[in-house]
Parts: structure tokens; sequence; C-alpha cells
């Protein structure tokens, strides 16, 4: 799992239920973040890094 | 803390448990009065009682744990609000499904019908199955989510969720954290983790970037 990144952007990591599924969503709103990875394909806990 | 709660089903019990947990104390209600409680107070212990529901809203945080279409009814029902944190764990769920608040939030209904009270949207996303497993595992904590217009009484909420083990996330306002968190939206019925400790706000979201 990666952990926590700032290169002055925001960086919002999501993991899934596999901890080698990682997503990471850079320059958004939460609500982007959210929404791109709790797309119905998604399934399992989502670990939230920011 | 004395938590009163408006309700006796699902969410109250779960509610109920985590709060005993961390060494608080319940006063729940429901339509059919004290009495009717007995046997489920009783269950959860010492630390749980029953009262109506204008009692248990005298108490400094009061959980709003009913169906919507009752929601108006329960809160006409209570006496004036003079500050106290009401917690809305309510969705919009009506007689003919989701109910449409057009730009609005379910929360700013619940606010609108307790003038006096500081309403923290919580507890909505979760399915209480999962808000009733262990909230803490292997160094993450399950999150709740919460949102408000009054910071002080939105910090109250956040930490007591945290007093239960979860890791509280701050959406914002009662109307954007409030349709965040609602039955239908992004975040509802997923189970999300934090690595503990976390921060409350995600930055860029409350800057409005
Ligand atoms: N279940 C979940 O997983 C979940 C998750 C998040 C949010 N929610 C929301 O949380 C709310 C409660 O859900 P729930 O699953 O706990 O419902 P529930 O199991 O049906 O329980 C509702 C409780 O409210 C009481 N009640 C109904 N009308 C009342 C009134 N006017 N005054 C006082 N008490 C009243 C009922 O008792 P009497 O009928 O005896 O009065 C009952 O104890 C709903 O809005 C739901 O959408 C549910």
């Amino acid at each position: 799992m990666d952990t926590q990144s700032r290169t002055g952007q925001q960086i919002i990591q999501y993991c899934y239920g596999d901890p080698n599924e990682v997503l990471k969503v850079e320059d958004a709103t939460f609500e982007q973040a959210i929404t791109a990875v709790t797309a119905p394909s998604k399934t399992g806990n989502i670990i939230l890094k920011f | 803390m004395n938590i009163g709660i408006i309700g006796a089903g699902q969410v109250a019990q779960a509610f109920a448990h985590k709060a005993i947990g961390a060494g608080h104390t319940v006063i729940l209600s429901s339509r059919r009065g004290p009495d009717n409680l007995a046997a489920l107070v009783e269950g959860l212990g010492p630390s749980a009682t029953a009262a109506t529901p204008a009692k248990v809203a005298e108490n400094p945080v009061v959980l709003l744990a009913v169906p919507w279409p009752e929601v108006d009814a329960a809160l006409r029902s209570l006496p004036t609000w003079h500050g106290q944190i009401l917690i809305d764990a309510t969705n919009g769920f009506g007689e003919n499904g989701l109910v449409d608040f057009d730009d609005g939030s379910s929360s700013e209904t619940v606010a609108a019908l307790a003038p006096g009270a500081h309403v923290v949207k919580a507890m909505n996303s979760l399915f209480m199955a999962n808000f009733a497993l262990e909230p803490i595992s292997d160094g993450f904590r399950r999150v709740v989510f919460v949102a408000g217009d009054d910071s002080a009484a939105k910090t109250e909420v956040a930490d007591l969720f945290e007093s239960f083990g979860f890791a509280s996330i701050d959406l914002g306002t009662l109307r954007k954290g409030g349709r965040m968190q609602a039955v239908g939206s992004t975040l509802a019925g997923h189970d999300f983790f934090l690595p503990w400790p976390a921060p409350r706000s995600f930055p860029a979201f409350n800057g409005e970037r």
C-alpha cells in the first residue's frame, strides 16, 4: 500500500479490499475523488488516505 | 454524557451499544412509551433507560432515528429546543421511495422542524450491520461522516463518534455534506476506513477547490 504523498497538490489514495488495488486521485475535490472511486464496478472496503 | 435517542429500532440500538461501550448513558424513546421498551433497555444494561420523546429531547445530545415519514410528527411533538445537539441519522426514504429535496438536503428539513437545535447529520451512509462491527482494525478506523452548519456542534459529534472508536470526516455544511452522505449519494452504502490517526477533513474539499 502506498504511503500518503503530498506534492503541493492534494493526493487522495483509495485502497480496496485487495491492498494491491490502489487508486490515486490527484488535484480533486473530495467529492470528485469519491465519485471516481465509488463506481458500481468497485467492491469491498475502501481505505482513504489524504 | 447523557444521550437521548428518539427511536428504538435498528439505528437507535446500534448507536446505543456503541455509546454505552464508550461509557455514555442512553435514554431511548418511541411512540409506544417507555414501558414498552423495558425489555430492550434491560438487555442494554444499567447505562440505558427509556423515557418519552419529549423527556429524551432535554438531553444535551439527542439522536434522531425514526423513519423519514415519521420525522415531522416526531419533531413537532417536542418542546422548544434550546441549543441541544440533534444528530440526524434519518434518510429521506418516503412512502414512494427517495424524497426529492431539490437543491437542499433532508437534514435542512430536519433543522427547519427543530429550530433552536444544532443539527448534525451523521451515520447515514453506513449500513447498521457495518456500524455495529468493531470500528478499529489493524491501525485503521471505520469512517463516520459528519455534516452541519454549527462548527462547535459538529466537532462535539465528531468527538463523540471517535470516542466510540470511529474516524470522523467532516463533509462541510448540512446542505452539501448532508447531500453527500444521504441515501442515494456516492458515499451511501460504502464502508470507508482511514489509517489512524487521521485528519478530520479533506483540505481541498473544505476549501471548495
Ligand atoms: N437501518 C439502517 O441501516 C439505517 C442506516 C442509516 C440510516 N437509517 C435511517 O435511520 C432511521 C431509522 O432507521 P431504523 O432502521 O432504525 O428504523 P426502525 O428499525 O424501523 O426503527 C424506527 C424507530 O422509530 C420509532 N418511531 C417511529 N415513529 C416515531 C415517532 N413519531 N416518535 C418516536 N419514535 C418513533 C419506532 O418505534 P415505534 O414505531 O414503536 O414508535 C422505532 O423504534 C431511518 O430514517 C433510516 O432511513 C437507517
